[in-house]
C-alpha cells in the first residue's frame, strides 16, 4: 500500500490536469461535469509508474512533489493562502495552479537531490517522468482504460474490455470501428452538393 | 555455417533485405527481438514462448492477427506494456530501458514488422536537393530502387476524407500549389504517397461481402497506428507494414527462416588474411528462456534501427570509428492544430465535423525542400490528447501566454478546463505534424551508458540538440502550418512545441560513407552490412525516411549478392 500522501499527491495531480468542470456541464450537458477523479486516472498513473519501471517510482515521484510543495509552504509567501495540511499531503493542499507550477519546476531541473534518490541519480533519463505524467494522465483518461472495469488493474493480458468510457462521450469518439466507407461515401455526395450550391 | 546470411531486426529495413536475398536463392535467418503477431506458431504471442522459428507462408494467420490487434489504444500503444512497445513479447516483463534526456520518449517497437507495425506508411522519396551533391551516391542511382519498393509494397495515393480536404482547402487559400510527381523540387501540398491498399470498396462502390474473396483494401476506419488487421490474409492486410508486405514475400521464397523473441547481443568477428576484422556470426538471447544461441553465417546484416544498431556495434566491441552512433538526426518534430466552428465546416466541407478518427491516420502533406514537411494526422483520443496537449518543450501554456506577434493562440501543454473544452472539440480539430530538415551534427549521438545494463548489454544513451539553423527552419514550418490552419478557417490555433527529445524519425547514426562504404558494408568489418535508418547519410530533407531505407536495403541486397555470392 502506498502512503497516504502518495495517493493524495497523484489524485491532486490528475485532478489538476483533468478536473471536474461544473461550468462545462452547465453549458454542454451533465456528462461534462466528470473528471479524472471520477474515473480513477490516478490509479492508472500510479500503476504505470510502479509496475513498469525497474524501480517503484510512484512513491518516489510523490515524495519529490510533496517535499518541494512543503518547501513552498515554508519559504514562499505566494503559497501561504493554504493553511491546513492533512497527513503530510502538502502537494494536495496547493491550489490547482500552484500544483502545476510545482510540476513544471520539477520538470525543469536536471538532478533532484532528496535523501533517498541515490539510485535514481544514476539514471537521469528516468527523471523525465514528471514531464510524462501529463501524457500518462491524458492516456489514462481518454483511452479505453477505464472501460476495463473490474479488470482495469490486472496484468495487460488479463484485462477484459467491458464498456466505453464516459470520456469518449465527452469527446465524441465512437470507439473502434470496422469501416467508415459508407460515411465517406455520404460525405462525398454531401460535398458535391455543397459545391454545386455555390 | 548455419546459413548464408543472418539479418538482425525484422523492421522497416531488415525485412526488405531478407526478402531480396531469399528471392535470389540465399538462405537467410532473420532474428527479431520482439514477438510475431499473426503466426500460428505463436498463438499467444504475449503470454507463451511458442515455437523457435517459422519459415512457411502457411504459418501466417489473419485470424490470430485479428485477435491480437484489438483496436484499443492502451492495449496496443501503451509505451510500457502495450503490444507495440520497445520490450520483450512477455508483457509481464518491464520494457527495455533507455537513457534519454528529460521529457524524452523514443517511439519504437519490437516485433516482426518493427516500428512499421504502428507507422503511418507514408512513403515519399527523399528531396533530390538533400541527396544530390550531398550524399556520396546520386538521387538518380536511388530511383530504380525506389521504383522497386514502390511497386512491391505497393505505394499509391491516399484517399481524401474531410480532414484531408480541409487541409488542402487551407493550403490552396494560403497560396500554395499542388505538387505533381514523386521527385519534389518545389514547395506545395499533395495527397500522401503511402503504402495502404486503396479503399476498393469505396472506389468500386461495393459493399463488404464477408464471403467474397476479392481484396477489400483500406476501410478508412482510422486505426493505422493501433495496428491494421483489415484484409482476408496477412499479405492482403491493407496497411503495408513489413509484417504484411515483405515478410510474407520472404517466407514464400522458402529460403527465409524468421526467429522472433531473439535479441542479438553480440556480433562475432575474426581476423581475415589481411588482419582485417570480418563478421562470422551472432550470439542472440531468447527473450523467454534467457538461453544464448550462437549462429554462423557468411554475411551479417544489422537492421536493428538507428538506436540499436550502433548499440550492438558498441556492445560487440567492434573497431572504433568516430562516426559510430554519431550524427543522429530526428527531424525535430512539432505539432500544430486548429479548432473549427461547425458552421464554417458545414460551408467548406458540407459536413459539420472533421472527425480525426476517420480515414487514414496521416493522408495529406505539404513539402518544402530546404525546410521540411507538414503532414496532417488524426488518431484515437488517448494518443491524440497526449500528443497535442500533453507534450511540450514550453511547459504549460497557461504559464506562458502568447503575444500578438505569433500566429497561434496557444503554445505549450493544455490542461484543466481548457483541455476538456478543447477535447470536446476533438471532432472539429485538425492537427499537423512538422518534420524539420535538421542537419547532421556529430555531437548528436547514441552512446553506451557506462554503468547501466539490461539483459542485452549496456543500455543506449540518446542525446540530440538541434542547431540554431534547425530551429529557424522549424519555426518557419510552424508559421506555415499555422497559416494553413487559419486560411482553412480555424478559430483557435494551438502550437504544441514539442521538445527535441521526442524521437520518431531517428536516422543517420551509422552513416553511409563514414561507417560503411558506398555499398553499406562496414568499412572496418568485412562481411558486415547495415540496412536500416541508421545508414542514411542524412535526414533526406525532412520526408518520412522509411521508403529511402527500404530502397537502400534493396540495393544493399544486390551488393551483397555481387560481392559474396557471385551475383546470385
Ligand atoms: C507513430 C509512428 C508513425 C510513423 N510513420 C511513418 C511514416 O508514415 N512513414 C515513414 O517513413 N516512417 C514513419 N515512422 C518511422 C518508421 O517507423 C521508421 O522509419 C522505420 O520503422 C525504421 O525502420 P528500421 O528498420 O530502421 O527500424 P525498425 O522498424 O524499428 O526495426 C528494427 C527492428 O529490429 C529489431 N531489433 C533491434 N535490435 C535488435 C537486436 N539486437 N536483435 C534482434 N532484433 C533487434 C527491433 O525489435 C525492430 O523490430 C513512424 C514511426 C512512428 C512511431
Amino acid at each position: 500500500m502506498e502512503p497516504y500522501y502518495s495517493i493524495e499527491t497523484f489524485k491532486a495531480f490528475v485532478n489538476g490536469v483533468i478536473p471536474r468542470t461544473p461550468f462545462l456541464a452547465e453549458q454542454y450537458g451533465s456528462i461534462y461535469y466528470f473528471g479524472a477523479l471520477d474515473y480513477d486516472t490516478n490509479q492508472y498513473v500510479m500503476m504505470m509508474l510502479d509496475y513498469y519501471y525497474y524501480y517503484r517510482y510512484a512513491d518516489f515521484i510523490a515524495n519529490l512533489m510533496n517535499s518541494y510543495a512543503k518547501q513552498l509552504f515554508i519559504y514562499d509567501n505566494n503559497f501561504s493562502n493554504v493553511t491546513r495540511v492533512i497527513g503530510n499531503a502538502y502537494f494536495a493542499s496547493l491550489s490547482l495552479v500552484d500544483q502545476l507550477r510545482v510540476a513544471s519546476y520539477l520538470n525543469a531541473i536536471d538532478i533532484y537531490v532528496t535523501p533517498d534518490s541515490k539510485d535514481i541519480q544514476r539514471y537521469p533519463g528516468l527523471l523525465s517522468i514528471i514531464a510524462s505524467l501529463n501524457r500518462y494522465t491524458m492516456m489514462g483518461y481518454y483511452s479505453e482504460w477505464y472501460g476495463y472495469g473490474v479488470t482495469r488493474l490486472y496484468e495487460p493480458n488479463q484485462r477484459v474490455f467491458e464498456f466505453k468510457p464516459d470520456s469518449w462521450l465527452q469527446v465524441g469518439y465512437p470507439g473502434k470501428s470496422f469501416t467508415y466507407v459508407n460515411y465517406v461515401r455520404q460525405y462525398e455526395s454531401a460535398q458535391e452538393l455543397a459545391s454545386s450550391n455555390k | 555455417m548455419d546459413t548464408d546470411v543472418i539479418v538482425i531486426g525484422a523492421g522497416g529495413g531488415g525485412a526488405v533485405v531478407a526478402k531480396e536475398l531469399g528471392q535470389a536463392g540465399r538462405k537467410v535467418i532473420l532474428l527479431e527481438a520482439g514477438p510475431w503477431y499473426g503466426n500460428s506458431k505463436w498463438p499467444n504471442p504475449n503470454a507463451e514462448s511458442g515455437a523457435v522459428s517459422s519459415n512457411r507462408y502457411e504459418d501466417l494467420s489473419i485470424d490470430l492477427l485479428k485477435k491480437s490487434f484489438t483496436d484499443l489504444e492502451d492495449d496496443m500503444n501503451n509505451s510500457f506494456y502495450g503490444k507495440f512497445r520497445w520490450g520483450p513479447a512477455n508483457r509481464e516483463l518491464a520494457p527495455w530501458p533507455r537513457n534519454i534526456e528529460k521529457g524524452g520518449f523514443v517511439w519504437q517497437n519490437s516485433g516482426v514488422g518493427g516500428t512499421t507495425l504502428q507507422y503511418f506508411t507514408n512513403s515519399p522519396r527523399a528531396f533530390p536537393i538533400s541527396v544530390d551533391d550531398v550524399w556520396p551516391i546520386t538521387y538518380q542511382e536511388l530511383i530504380p530502387y525506389y521504383e522497386k519498393v514502390e511497386s512491391t509494397l505497393p505505394v499509391s495515393t491516399a484517399p481524401t476524407t474531410p480532414k484531408e480536404n480541409i487541409f488542402y482547402y487551407g493550403a490552396k487559400n494560403a497560396g500554395w500549389n499542388e505538387i505533381e510527381g514523386k521527385d519534389v523540387t518545389q514547395p506545395g501540398y499533395r495527397s500522401q504517397p503511402n503504402a495502404i491498399l486503396p479503399p476498393y470498396l469505396l472506389l468500386e462502390n461495393k459493399e463488404f461481402d464477408p464471403k467474397g474473396s476479392e481484396p477489400i483494401g483500406c476501410t478508412l476506419r482510422g486505426h493505422c497506428v493501433n495496428g491494421c488487421h483489415i484484409g482476408r490474409t496477412i499479405d492482403g492486410v491493407a496497411k503495408r507494414s513489413t509484417m504484411a508486405s515483405y515478410i510474407p514475400l520472404a517466407l514464400a521464397t522458402g529460403n527465409v527462416e524468421v526467429r522472433p523473441n531473439a535479441f542479438a547481443v553480440k556480433i562475432i568477428t575474426e581476423e581475415d588474411q589481411d588482419r582485417k576484422q570480418k563478421a562470422v556470426g551472432v550470439i542472440y538471447r531468447n527473450t523467454w528462456s534467457g538461453e544464448f544461441v550462437e549462429l554462423r553465417a557468411n554475411v551479417i546484416v544489422m537492421s536493428g534501427g538507428a538506436i540499436e544498431t550502433p548499440r550492438l556495434w558498441l556492445n560487440s566491441q567492434l573497431p572504433e570509428n568516430p562516426w559510430v552512433g554519431k550524427g543522429l538526426v530526428n527531424h525535430w518534430f512539432d505539432s500544430v492544430s486548429g479548432i473549427f466552428d461547425e458552421d464554417d465546416l458545414m460551408n467548406i466541407l458540407g459536413v459539420p465535423e472533421i472527425r480525426p478518427y476517420v480515414g487514414q491516420n496521416a493522408a495529406a502533406r505539404f513539402d518544402y525542400p530546404g525546410l521540411g514537411v507538414v503532414e496532417t494526422y488524426g488518431i484515437s483520443p488517448g494518443l491524440y490528447s497526449s500528443l497535442v496537449y500533453g507534450i511540450s518543450g514550453k511547459g504549460y501554456s497557461f504559464l506562458n501566454p502568447t503575444n500578438s506577434q505569433v500566429p497561434w493562440d496557444i503554445e505549450g501543454m493544455v490542461v484543466g478546463e481548457q483541455l476538456k473544452e478543447f477535447m470536446r472539440n476533438y471532432p472539429r480539430t485538425l492537427s499537423a505534424l512538422i518534420f524539420t530538415d535538421d542537419q547532421v551534427d556529430q555531437r548528436n549521438s547514441v552512446t553506451l551508458d557506462p554503468e547501466l545494463k539490461d539483459e542485452n548489454g549496456f543500455i543506449p544513451v540518446v542525446n540530440y540538440h538541434p542547431s540554431v539553423e534547425d530551429q529557424e527552419k522549424r519555426e518557419k514550418l510552424a508559421w506555415i502550418a499555422a497559416d494553413i490552419m487559419r486560411k482553412a478557417g480555424a478559430k483557435i490555433v494551438i502550437r504544441s512545441n514539442w521538445p527535441p527529445e521526442l524521437y520518431i524519425h531517428m536516422t543517420s547514426t551509422m552513416r553511409l560513407g563514414y561507417v560503411t562504404d558506398l555499398n553499406c558494408e562496414a568499412l572496418q568489418v568485412n562481411h558486415l552490412y547495415i540496412a536500416d535508418n541508421s545508414v542514411l547519410y542524412n535526414g533526406i530533407g525532412g520526408p518520412n525516411p522509411t521508403l529511402t531505407t527500404q530502397a537502400l536495403a534493396t540495393r544493399t541486397a544486390e551488393k551483397i549478392l555481387q560481392k559474396y555470392f557471385n551475383g546470385m
